[in-house]
């Protein structure tokens, strides 16, 4: 054992000392060892020597000496990490420890520990993930919705082993996309959102089909990409004049306009919302700071509202291509190409000129439809006012009361 | 209890039999792992003529975890009136927390307590004394104090 005794100790020896060898006395040379811990003490020569024996271990510059496994017991108490130093506590000298660390366990060790903090990492990305795949497989259905399929099968595989990265990356951001263009909050002070959002996948579409959806303003109807580039500008300009009609209807703002106010989400039961929605319809609302009241039934309205737009408008689009069959002006509006032009075709496109514009009846449909809507819940709003401010009570005779308590004017 | 626990507390009691230090008795110590010992403060001090009492008691990993050590406050004790000393008996001394270590034992412990009273120059409670009794732990072991100053 002696071979594990640090050989660099001071070899000066105290001349005081009635030692007589000129090499630093070790434990060895210890008469009694008490060890510091347990408190058990082996006297040289007297006791008997545990079987099996038990190692001693002088650690520090002191005169204390322990069994070397109560002092890794008690070390493994005062530190967790095995690379802490531990003191003497007496004179406060830090202990050496040396094990053996193979290669293999520090590596382990570290992929261990790489694994554990990994872990956290891969589920939050599989969750991202997830996330991205849902939304870029809503992005193509709402692309083929609101464009239709011919174009969108000019500028997107039907299959989707055939998109690459870039398809993926433009495609999930178009769910966004929407959504913030029908959020509250577009409209004022974070309009520029919805507009990247929306035309930076239009744009990478655009240039990877070959300037299929090139930039010609002169030509009628507008290209797909004009057709989306222009909804974050017509939700901007429309939201003002409605909210500048609905002052007119009431009487004074409902909201307050201006940028300075904040803006705070509360979240709380919907019955309030319907109670407080009743109250603003009365009273003009001259605060600093609104406070939109979010419950899960105006979230799950908003949610489901937003991302059946392209539902809406493929339908309202229909329509209009039903009901322009008797009206040539409203073919024209629409740019509907004449039956026999498609039939010629074939399905058989090379610039999205060649295509039947589904966009852009499908825009001119979503916004009577949102148009019609706004009118309704106004007019809606309107009636529910006008009904409260006719509300009147009915008065009675004193028919039936003891007439002795009245004081009457006879 | 054990071995090892057990053959140090033999140890320390037959030490503490065979002569406790000036001031501090061994009161009772029937079961091996709860004693009582009475401390005093010798010479002038604010607590001159006053006897307390406190309790030890030795976990299963004694000595390398510390012991639990309350004043006793009861019918006829009471708790010093001292800045690290909660009027429910417990002690705020980092001795007997974080600092903890083998090499200290029960009498070692009994002279610095004796030590930390001598050295007091004022009676005081400590100032969340109120706070601290009201929501204390059973044992003083499992408060989390924060040992703020070492002059008393």
């Amino acid at each position: 054992m002696a071979e594990l005794h640090d050989e660099s100790a001071p070899t000066s020896i105290p001349a005081s000392s009635n030692w007589p060898h000129d090499r630093p006395p070790t434990l060895d040379d210890l008469r009694v060892k008490l060890c510091w811990i347990c408190r058990e003490e082996e006297r040289f020569g007297i006791d008997e020597q545990p079987n099996p024996p038990r190692r001693w271990v002088h650690p520090c510059t002191c005169t204390l000496v322990a069994h070397e496994s109560c002092l890794l017991k008690w070390m493994s108490t005062k530190s967790s990490n095995a690379s802490d130093s531990v003191k003497c506590p007496q004179c406060a000298t830090e202990y050496t420890v040396k094990s053996n660390k193979t290669r293999s366990l520090i590596v382990l060790r570290f992929l261990n520990a790489a694994y554990s903090t990994g872990a956290k990492y891969v589920i939050i990305g599989a969750f991202a993930y997830g996330i991205h795949v849902c939304s870029a497989l809503y992005g193509a259905h709402a692309l083929r919705t609101f464009l239709g399929n011919d174009f969108a099968n000019m500028i997107l595989s039907d299959s989707i082993a055939e998109w690459d990265w870039s398809t993926w990356a433009n495609l999930s951001l178009l769910p966004w996309a929407i959504i913030s263009i029908n959020a509250p909050l577009a409209a004022r002070t974070t309009g520029w959102i919805p507009f990247i959002l929306l035309n930076v996948p239009t744009w990478f579409m655009g240039a990877g089909s070959g300037g299929l959806t090139q930039l010609s303003p002169t030509f009628y109807p507008p290209s797909p990409t004009m057709t989306v580039m222009m909804i974050p500008f017509l939700r901007s300009v429309y939201q003002r004049a409605y909210r500048s009609v609905r002052s007119r209807v009431f009487g004074f703002k409902l909201r307050p306009t201006g940028h300075i106010f904040r803006r705070r989400y509360n979240i709380v039961p919907h019955a309030q919302i319907q109670a407080q929605e009743a109250l603003r319809l009365e009273e003009p609302e001259q605060v600093e700071e609104e406070v939109v009241h979010v419950s899960g039934t105006t979230l799950g309205r908003f949610f489901i509202g937003t991302l059946l737009l392209p539902t809406v408008s493929k339908v309202m689009g229909s329509v209009l291509k039903f009901l322009s069959g008797n009206s040539p002006l409203l073919r024209t509006a629409l740019g509907i190409k004449p039956r026999s032009y498609n039939i010629m075709r074939m399905g058989i496109y090379r610039t999205w000129e060649d295509v039947d514009p589904v966009w852009w009846r499908n825009l001119v449909g979503l916004s009577l439809f949102v148009v019609g809507k706004d009118a309704i819940k106004l007019w809606y709003s309107y009636l529910q006012v006008r009904e409260k401010k006719s509300r009147k009570l009915i008065s009675r005779s004193f028919e039936g009361v003891d007439l002795n308590g009245l004081d009457l004017i006879v | 209890m054990s071995a090892i626990s057990t053959k140090r507390l033999q140890k320390e009691l037959a030490e503490i039999r065979k002569g406790c230090p000036a001031g501090i008795t061994l009161l009772e110590a029937d079961d091996l792992a709860v004693w009582f010992l009475s401390i005093e403060v010798l010479g002038e001090s604010v607590y001159k003529g006053e006897v307390f009492s406190l309790r030890f008691k030795f976990g299963p990993r004694y000595p390398i975890e510390s012991p639990e050590v309350v004043f006793v406050v009861d019918n006829t004790h009471q708790a010093p009136i001292h800045p690290h000393v909660y009027s429910n008996g417990h002690i705020c001394a980092s001795i007997l927390g974080s600092e903890w270590s083998p090499v200290l034992s029960t009498s070692a412990v009994c002279i610095t307590l004796q030590s930390m009273l001598a050295s007091c120059p004022k009676k005081e409670r400590p100032t969340d004394n109120d706070r601290y009794v009201r929501t204390a732990p059973l044992s003083p072991k499992d408060a989390r104090f924060q040992y703020h100053d070492d002059t008393v």
